[in-house]
């Protein structure tokens, strides 16, 4: 295997210290702040991609670092960065946010993300842009969020796999299936 | 996709912006040390020492950890919101020991884990569906916790509240049936990890349109609409009255379609070879063996020592059981079985039965518009419990509380009256209860003091009761608000609970 290189990845020794970081903050929680320094500005970006705002986005983080110092001490190091746990709690707690407080899923997406999705799908249509963000719309919840992380966050498929809890492989066919569906939603429209 | 708000170029925040909101000494003053204090209180060594128990009794007389169904016993465990999960609940049930039990079924979170409940509403569990609070997939056996509200006492009993606000204004639910559902590993509660769904098809109270399907936020007690008019599926009149009409072929009556049930492997089981032409009904499920009825006699394993010269079958008083007469020349025993299907079978026997059982729906749905094609589909099997049951179709994102309701007004007229028991002592409560007994529902009403006005419905029987300082039930019946011009004042009759819930029973068979 060789996955792609994104701040995901972690040589043996950076895993190996980070152990001993968790184990530091699993007899006193105010170690936690390596932890916390390391992985705020990620978690941060991974909650405002999908929220609305800055301050919904913060007191999210927030709560997801609370859950995480709460539980550190049923962490168990599995061979993956500890980022793969955090990020579970994250995306746990984004989707209990909506559903608590009714509030919208945001998915946000510059119009590079929207190039760079075209590109892969190859199929040329006028007003490409729109109708492929139209296209997007019709995917459901788990096919959205595949998208997302592989086009808009441009997450590896090794730290999608991670944070989705599946095997790396299982998250490239999943996004290529994705890929297909948007590529036979838009060629009838092609045409 | 609903609920999402698709955004392009927002702006990006800056890492230095997104670092103005990090305060590591302000999160960590929010931290709250996990549940000490209730691990070390005597309710909880209460609960986990009877549910270890109840786990344990499983285990040797079922050895199988697949999906395992155990009734909560009277007056043992059982699941209390408040208790359990240490937060505010707007679920308050007036008799904990009369609260509506659960049934308990024991998943493998590994497997697809199909669940029939003992009124026939059947959901699944799939693999890898249940997560800790922090959304981690759990792995192992997890407990199911499940029951449903049918009537309006199983309504009063499990103080779930009825009200629904809409406009300002307050309805009381009718409800086509409520359910309750949780998940639990060692008695920590589960979640339903995000994107997965339960699909149920679930045993309705009855067949009328326009109910919704609305979800229960538990510590608010606000209900929130789900999804609109959850069609019945209907089963056709004609087909119960014309059983034999519907017959397969001229010889054989219609079968049943009995779900199959799991080898036990720690139960004694009998292999016999059935006449299948007097028998059909156990021909449908490759694999199909006995198990003994050890709750109707006293069982000896020494009978597998004997050699048996002959055995009969035949119809047991019980429902879906059969008496086994086994005979030798010197001594005869008789025995009450019932079928079960191996476990290597099972899988594809449950498979199989919902087929059926969708296969049959789907035709029984066009029965009234084509009551020839459904004659002519040849291999077909019709269901006693398919025939009675009425059906609604819809799915879960979390576990929770859930009710196929419609909204009614709540009683409009007033009389004041006095309230008096049996003694003639004027009487005061908190809280009250009002049913229409022609109705699904209950109506759960404020303070009454002396001489205030109590509710009632005009034009349809109504009963109402409280429970008294006593923790006795009082109950006003129906004939006194019938005539309610003619009483001075009503008179509340007082019951022991156990009593009390009897009486509510009877008054409000909810047909």
């Amino acid at each position: 295997m060789n996955p792609e290189k994104s701040e995901h990845h972690f040589t043996v020794h950076q895993l190996s210290s980070e152990v001993n970081d968790i184990k530091k903050a699993k007899k006193d929680l105010t170690h936690f702040n390596v932890l916390y320094d390391r992985y705020y500005v990620r978690i941060f970006q991974f909650v405002y991609q999908r929220v609305q705002n800055e301050s919904q986005a913060a007191d999210i983080t927030s709560e997801i670092f609370i859950k995480a110092m709460e539980n550190i001490g049923s962490y168990k190091f599995m061979g993956v960065p500890f980022a793969s746990w955090l990020f579970r709690i994250a995306r746990n707690t984004v989707y209990l946010e909506y559903k608590k407080n009714n509030k919208l899923r945001q998915v946000n997406f510059t119009s590079e993300d929207i190039q760079n999705l075209t590109n892969d799908i190859e199929v040329v249509t006028i007003n490409k842009t729109e109708l492929l963000v139209d296209a997007i719309k019709e995917l459901n919840e788990k096919e959205t969020e595949l998208i997302e992380m592989k086009y808009f966050e441009k997450r590896s498929y090794f730290e999608i796999s991670n944070i989705l809890n599946m095997t790396e492989n299982n998250a490239k066919v999943k996004t290529f299936r994705v890929v297909q569906k948007l590529k036979s939603i838009l060629i009838p429209i092609s045409k | 996709m609903n609920h999402t708000n698709y955004k392009k170029n927002r702006p990006a925040l800056s890492e230095e912006q997104i670092l103005k909101n990090k305060d590591f000494n302000k999160t960590l003053k929010q931290v709250k040390p996990k549940g000490n204090a209730y691990l070390k209180s005597f309710k909880y060594w209460g609960t986990a020492g009877v549910a270890s128990i109840i786990l344990i009794a499983s285990i040797f007389l079922f050895n199988d950890n697949t999906n395992i169904q155990s009734d909560t016993p009277d007056g043992e465990f059982t699941y209390q919101p408040a208790d359990r999960l240490n937060q505010l609940t707007s679920v308050k049930p007036p008799f904990m020991e009369y609260d509506i039990k659960y049934e308990i079924f024991e998943v493998d979170c590994s497997k697809d884990e199909e669940i029939t409940t003992k009124s026939g509403t059947t959901f699944n569990i799939s693999k890898n569906s249940l997560t800790d609070e922090n959304g981690i997939l759990i792995t192992g056996i997890a407990q199911i916790h499940y029951r449903e509200l049918r009537n309006p006492v199983d309504f009063f009993l499990s103080g779930i509240p009825m009200d629904y606000d809409s406009a300002g204004t307050t309805y009381t639910f009718e409800s086509a049936g409520m359910l309750d559902i949780k998940a639990f590993q060692n008695e920590t509660p589960l979640q339903l990890s995000v994107g997965k769904t339960i699909d149920f098809r679930f045993n309705s109270t009855t067949s009328d349109d326009g109910y919704s399907f609305y979800s229960l936020d538990e510590q608010s007690g606000v209900w929130s609409i789900e999804n609109q008019n959850i069609k019945a599926i209907k089963p056709p009149n004609k087909l119960s009255q014309n059983k034999k009409e519907i017959s397969l072929n001229q010889s054989q009556e219609a079968l049943e379609l009995i779900p199959p049930v799991k080898q036990s492997k720690m139960k004694y089981s009998l292999d016999l070879k059935v006449n299948k032409e007097n028998y059909p009904e156990l021909d449908q499920y490759e694999g199909t063996i006995f198990e003994i009825n050890e709750s109707e006699e006293k069982f000896d394993p020494i009978i597998y020592k004997i050699q048996w010269q002959g055995a009969t079958l035949s119809d047991s008083k019980i429902k879906d059981n059969y008496t086994l007469q086994l005979t030798r020349e010197d001594s005869s025993i008789s025995l009450t079985v019932y079928p079960v299907v191996k476990d290597e079978f099972y899988l594809q026997a449950i498979n199989q039965y919902h087929q059926e059982k969708s296969e049959y729906q789907a035709l029984a749905n066009n029965y009234e518009d084509d009551f020839e094609a459904y004659n002519d589909h040849s291999g077909m099997t019709l269901g006693t419990e398919v025939r009675s049951s009425i059906i609604r179709e819809f799915s879960i994102a979390g576990f929770g509380i859930y009710n196929c309701d419609t909204p009614r007004m709540q009683p409009q007229l007033m009389a004041k009256k006095t309230i008096l028991n049996t003694d003639s002592v004027q009487l005061k409560f908190n809280q009250y209860f009002v049913a229409n007994t022609t109705r699904n529902s209950v109506v759960t009403l404020g303070t009454y003091e002396q001489d205030s006005k109590v509710k009632y419905y005009k034009k349809s029987p109504t009963v109402a009761w409280f429970v008294n300082d006593n923790g006795m039930i009082s109950v006003i019946n129906s004939e006194q608000f019938k005539n309610i011009k003619n009483y001075k004042h009503l008179t509340a009759e007082s019951f022991s609970p156990n009593q009390g819930i009897e009486i509510l029973r009877e008054l409000m068979a909810y047909k």
